[in-house]
């Protein structure tokens, strides 16, 4: 850090340190700042050259788009395959992040709570899907459900999906529980309630806005999932990540981008929806 | 609460309490009787197990032996959210997510009382603990003092049979600590509530308790009315646990009639023998509390008195604290209140002074031999 150079015999005059201070204070929240701003812009410039691009009037993908219109949205809303693989998809997501909320919970406790060998590594077996391909898991989910000899429908698919999505509410609700003074516990108990009333009066009330910001982490990795579905949906079970990807491979048109527009509108629309059920803060702080 | 109906003789009874973890063992073998309405601390340095026992007592932790026993119902084997046992915690523990109203409300809701004797009884125990006006509020809207009267408002509502608090004051500023104390002893005393307390505060032990029971290494040691604890320690660890005292090398000189004569830094004090009368020649340790010794100018000519010369004054407001050297190694410690009606003076160091025992009565000789021993400073 550049200081203003003091004999080393004498001790720098008060002045001198304070500016030294100074210098290093600003240069720190610059450098973080412009970082952030990079980060920022990295992140969003792709998605929103999609959005942008989805509303051409031109014939083909480009950027900057060839006048505005709503054209390729209203041709989306024609297609029916689009509007079936859409709705199977918020079936599929809603009806995956239901289940994996009741698992996750359940899971969290003796995660957090337990006394028992072996605990971090059921921890670790437990958010194997957050690390694991999901190509393998995708490709090791459809040997297994053929093996058993299910065919592939719709609730196979949820479930699929449940198992990659379930360790997003493991994490956020065991991170809520871990700041749960254990005493409130202890205090329900004392007052007369049973385990169960503990759970639903104090602990549950206490742990929604975690659940919450992981339900909500897992209904997007679920709607936008394609890797597990691709192996899963089956012919005649397509969802809209499948949709978008046919459509980018056969037929590149403005309507791929108007579909990616409405996911990328979806995610917001979820994200804002946990912003709102939790409170912002709760949500930043995870 | 009026006396149990039942008649019991005790509210609780530890039996031979005893709780391992592994090859530690936290409590041991502790046997305890708490007759009703009565205020009892467990009071001993970290880690001395009197978290356990009160985990035991709630029913949080099973004892791995011996019967706690609740109005004589054996309690080992019953959930605690059946043993009507009202716990406070150092940190409150209000349910963050509902107001006051609903956190005193909740152990009557789980009790499933009628809505209207509910909201009755919530306005009368804020009223009792004089936060009336507070029952819309939530938790982090109050104070540390606001939430620790909320916390036994709940407590108190469901009228347990049973009071445990457990280090409740640790996280008040020293003031307000001093104005809790007294307002929960007031409560508890004017409800007849039978209480275990948990501190390792000896001070707020000392003020609050009918009786201390000092815990060590899993044991209670002493269980007695807080000033016998503090004039008559049963051991050298309570003698040095409790209070400041000077423990002194000593040695028997001589018994007669029920007293001994012990030398202590080459003075003879002639001591009550209130233990097992011991031979003479005996190495002992000797305790003598701080406000037992007396400074003056002149020597007295009517009892034994060291002469030493004052090391170090300090000032703690009412009372002056002294260091005072006698011969090559002594250093004795002596409080004196700054007022009294004679000899006001405050020393200086430097002062050159005969040091007396106030009240022979009052000091204790110990075994230098026992365990408590190592505690003894090297005079």
């Amino acid at each position: 850090m550049a200081q203003p150079a003091a004999p080393r015999d004498a001790p720098p005059s008060v002045p001198a340190g304070r500016l030294g201070g100074r210098v290093g204070h600003v240069t720190f929240w610059v450098t973080m700042w412009a970082l952030a701003l990079v980060g920022l812009l990295y992140l969003l410039l792709p998605t929103l050259i999609i959005v942008v691009a989805s509303f051409t009037a031109g014939e083909y993908i480009t950027f900057p788009p060839q006048g505005l219109s709503l054209r390729w949205f209203a041709r989306l809303m024609a297609l029916e395959e689009v509007r079936v693989s859409a709705w199977r998809s918020l079936i599929v997501a809603t009806a995956a992040t239901a289940v994996a909320v009741v698992l996750g919970v359940a899971a969290a406790f003796p995660l957090v709570r337990g006394r028992f060998a072996g605990r971090e590594a059921l921890n670790a077996f437990l958010m194997s899907p957050l690390i694991l391909p999901s190509l393998v898991y995708g490709l090791a989910a459809l040997m297994f459900v053929s093996a058993i000899g299910l065919p592939l429908s719709v609730p196979v698919l949820v479930l699929s999906h449940v198992a990659i999505i379930v360790p997003y509410v493991i994490r956020t609700t065991a991170a809520s529980l871990a700041l749960l003074d254990p005493h409130l516990e202890e205090a329900a108990r004392s007052l007369g309630a049973n385990a169960w009333k503990t759970f639903l009066r104090v602990i549950l009330p206490n742990l929604l806005p975690g659940i919450a910001t992981g339900a909500a982490f897992a209904f997007i990795s679920s709607f936008d999932n394609l890797t597990v579905s691709l192996f899963l949906a089956g012919p005649r079970v397509e969802t809209l990540p499948i949709r978008l990807f046919a459509m980018i491979n056969f037929d590149f048109d403005p309507a791929a981008a108007a579909i990616s527009a409405v996911l990328v509108l979806i995610t917001f629309a979820v994200v804002l929806l946990a912003h709102w059920a939790v409170g912002l803060t709760r949500v930043i702080r995870l | 609460m009026t006396p149990s109906p039942t008649n019991a003789r005790h509210d609780l009874r530890l039996v031979d309490v005893s709780r391992r973890y592994g090859p530690v063992t936290a409590v041991d073998r502790v046997s305890l009787d708490v007759a009703p309405g009565e205020f009892v601390t467990l009071l001993g340095p970290s880690g001395c197990g009197k978290t356990t026992l009160l985990k035991c007592i709630a029913g949080f932790l099973p004892p791995s032996e011996g019967q706690v026993v609740l109005r004589d119902e054996v309690m080992n084997d019953v959930l605690p959210h059946l043993r009507n046992i009202g716990i406070v915690f150092q940190h409150y523990a209000l349910f963050p997510h509902m107001t006051v109203a609903d956190n005193v409300a909740f152990g009557l809701r789980m009790r499933k009382r009628a809505r209207t004797a509910i909201a009755g009884r919530v306005q009368e125990m804020l009223r009792l603990v004089r936060l009336p006006g507070f029952a819309d509020r939530y938790p982090h809207q109050l104070s540390g003092g606001q939430q620790q009267r909320v916390a036994l408002a709940r407590v108190l509502a469901v009228e347990p049979v049973l009071l445990l608090l457990d280090e409740p004051f640790g996280a008040l500023d020293k003031k307000l600590r001093v104005e809790m104390q007294l307002e929960v002893k007031q409560l508890v005393a004017l409800l007849g509530m039978t209480t275990i307390f948990v501190t390792h505060d000896q001070e707020e032990a000392m003020r609050m308790s009918d009786r201390v029971a000092i815990m060590h290494a899993g044991r209670i040691v002493q269980c007695a009315a807080p000033e016998v604890i503090y004039d008559r320690p049963c051991d050298l660890f309570v003698a040095d646990f409790i209070g400041s005292s000077n423990l002194f090398d000593g040695r028997i000189r001589g018994t007669s009639a029920g007293r001994l004569r012990v030398e202590v830094a080459g003075v003879l004090l002639e001591v009550p023998s209130h233990a097992s009368v011991r031979p003479a020649g005996e190495d002992v340790v000797v305790m003598v509390r701080p406000e037992n010794l007396a400074l003056s100018e002149t020597w007295p000519s009517d009892r034994p008195a060291w002469a030493g010369v004052v090391s170090l004054a300090l000032h703690t407001g009412p009372v002056m604290e002294y260091e005072v050297v006698v011969g090559e190694t002594w250093r004795l410690r002596v409080s004196r209140p700054r007022m009294q009606v004679e000899s006001a003076r405050v020393w200086a160091k430097g002062d050159r002074v005969a040091v007396t025992v106030v009240d022979l009565e009052a000091v204790r000789v110990f075994h230098a031999d026992i365990a408590g021993a190592t505690s003894v400073r090297a005079l």
